[in-house]
């Protein structure tokens, strides 16, 4: 009778002692959920500066930027070509391979 | 006894009424209320793929993907629209008017106001913070290599919702592949917004678009263009056309044409430039078919190279008389002299040795008037004269390149197989195919190599070598040896075709 009596007293402290960790528990996960959406923005900004990297060397490395500066460095088009014939004077026919 | 029955009654009524709202509920409406529901309990974030890149044999970027926004509006949020306006149309390069409509219009809570805007232009945007701006992630092509091979590359417009679509070129030819599929999350979300740990989560990663690595090679492109450019310039020519293909593999090294446009801006641009004109527009292809010809009579044995015939004047085929390109006769030639004088009436000769049901039968082993199958959206291929309409006259004009229409990748691909030991090959833009789908953005998957491809073999080694060397006397000995830059050793042949509509006269060249 005496423990019927116990329990019915600590019901109360149990439920509180629930709620309480229902509250520590929630706000866990809240927190997790946050960290979750802070983690795929920053994969998704990581992978938009990838891109602006990769359009950036691309740039930087066409045939239009290198032209551009190596005449801005002196270099020019050679005008006339000097040919020099070594050995047989019969050449194969450009492009033809074995 | 009646209470009762009354009771019973209007117990079955209440619960009829409870089975058919639940049915309503449930059944009807059930699909539009879970949506609903979802979409207050639901976050779902796109997760865009990235459209593959198309790039050159080293692997340089002909064509890329590049981070752009979709700027966007939504009206009932903008207190004032007018100062709204004043604000972002500058910025946006838009008229006042054009936006100041569009946000005006009744019942229209989200407005796109420009799609593809850089991300400069986004964040001078960001500054002046205005409510009910907002962006949106999309990507937009860039080229490195600005204008340079447009009609090879083709564009990415807007398909009729909107969504990115490839038009010509390899674009349009390999626009699944590039396109890739996007992907999402979808995650429970708090009251505010943010995302549940433990909540159901359904993720599906973007696919991103498969990579083109081309047989083409930029140096050789850009010098192409360079001194197409000029030459057309040069001579006052309207429009000029260069292709150079491995005659071992058909791989494509260069093709450019001129005029073209700028891919990054090409509403800017009239739509007949649109279309490659070198798988897309026919012409008459003159003294260079010639070395079709001479290379069937050769493999048939009607002629050699040192066969002899007498040009000493113009050629009779029924009522009509053909001469040479100049009116200039030169009395005894071989056939080799025939190829470097670029004689027609020794052609005819040449022809008919060969016969009518022979000629026509190497028009199709060479691939004329059937599509090479080059991977290019807008290839076409002009329809030659059925084998049975052929006419006397037919086959000796056909046999110095008139009276026939071909396309210049027609033309390259026969060609080729001479230098190619008479295989004829099939014309190959796409090198290797870099296929990242299944896998995370970002990650390269396997690679699927395109194997050259053989179609046929059209005249044996042997007769590609003669021909080869007759060729070469051509370029040495015969009307443009001027051209012929020294310290090579080059086969080629000339042509011209005269155009009857306004005196347009047209200038080719095949060179091995």
């Amino acid at each position: 009778m005496n423990i019927l009596r116990t329990i019915a007293k600590s019901i109360p402290g149990l439920v509180i002692l629930l709620i309480v960790a229902q509250l520590v528990w929630s706000n866990t996960l809240v927190v997790g959920g946050k960290e979750v959406r802070s983690i795929d923005l920053a994969i998704a900004e990581l992978r938009q500066e990838n891109e602006r990297l990769a359009a950036a060397v691309a740039s930087a490395s066409s045939l239009l930027t290198v032209s551009v500066k190596s005449q801005d460095m002196g270099f020019v088009e050679p005008t006339k070509g000097q040919f020099v014939m070594i050995g047989s004077e019969i050449l194969p026919v450009a492009l033809a391979r074995p | 006894m009646w209470r009762i029955w009354t009771l019973f009654i209007c117990i079955v009524l209440f619960f009829s009424a409870i089975v058919l709202r639940l049915f309503y509920w449930q059944i009807i409406a059930g699909d539009s209320l879970r949506a609903q529901a979802a979409a207050q309990y639901n976050l779902r974030l796109i997760i865009p793929a990235t459209r593959g890149t198309i790039a050159d044999t080293d692997g340089s970027p002909f064509a890329m993907s590049q981070e752009a926004y979709l700027v966007y509006a939504q009206p009932k949020e903008i207190a004032d629209i007018p100062a709204f306006t004043r604000l972002v149309a500058p910025i946006l390069d838009h008229e006042e008017a054009s936006i100041s409509a569009m946000l005006t219009i009744p019942g229209r809570v989200w407005v796109p106001l420009a799609h593809k805007v850089d991300r400069q232009v986004v964040d001078e945007l960001k500054k002046i913070s205005l409510t009910g701006l907002g962006f949106e992630r999309e990507a937009k092509r860039y080229y490195p290599e600005a204008s340079m091979a447009a009609q090879l590359l083709g564009f990415v417009g807007a398909d009729q919702n909107g969504n990115d679509l490839g038009y010509f070129g390899l674009e349009g030819y390999y626009d699944r592949e590039l396109k890739g599929r996007d992907g999402n999350i979808e995650l429970e979300k708090d009251v505010q917004g943010s995302a549940i740990l433990v909540g159901d989560t359904k993720r599906i990663e973007a696919e991103d678009g498969r990579s083109l690595r081309l047989w083409t090679d930029r140096t050789v492109q850009q010098i192409v263009e360079k001194r197409l450019t000029s030459g057309i310039q040069k001579y006052g020519a309207k429009e000029g056309s260069v292709v150079i293909m491995d005659p071992k593999t058909g791989g494509i090294l260069s093709m450019a044409s001129h005029p073209s446009y700028d891919p990054a801006d090409f509403s800017a641009y009239d739509k007949s430039l649109y279309k490659n004109p070198i798988v897309a527009s026919s012409y008459e292809p003159g003294s260079t078919f010639k070395v079709l010809v001479m290379s069937a009579a050769i493999n048939e044995k009607a002629v050699r190279g040192g066969t002899k015939m007498n040009e000493d004047g113009p050629v009779q085929v029924g009522e009509y008389t053909i001469r040479t390109w100049n009116n200039q006769y030169h009395g005894e030639l071989t056939m080799t002299e025939v190829i470097q004088y670029s004689s027609n009436v020794g052609m005819v000769f040449a022809a008919r040795k060969l016969g009518m049901d022979k000629f026509v039968r190497y028009l199709h082993d060479f691939g004329i008037g059937e599509a090479t199958s080059v991977d290019l959206q807008e290839e076409s291929s002009p329809e030659l004269r059925g084998d049975r309409q052929w006419r006397e006259i037919d086959l000796a004009t056909a046999s110095f390149g008139q009276g026939i229409a071909v396309t210049p990748i027609q033309m390259v691909r026969a060609v080729a197989a001479i230098a190619n030991g008479g295989a004829l090959m099939e014309p190959h833009v796409v090198r290797e195919i870099v296929d990242g789908r299944g896998l995370p953005a970002g990650k390269a998957g396997k690679t699927v190599e395109i194997k050259p491809k053989k179609v046929r073999q059209v005249i044996s080694a042997e007769t590609a070598a003669v021909m080869t060397e007759m060729m070469v006397n051509a370029v040495d000995r015969g009307e443009a040896k001027w051209a012929k830059p020294p310290g090579y050793r080059i086969a080629g042949k000339t042509g011209t075709a005269q155009i009857p509509v306004g005196l347009l006269i047209n200038k080719q060249m095949v060179l091995i």
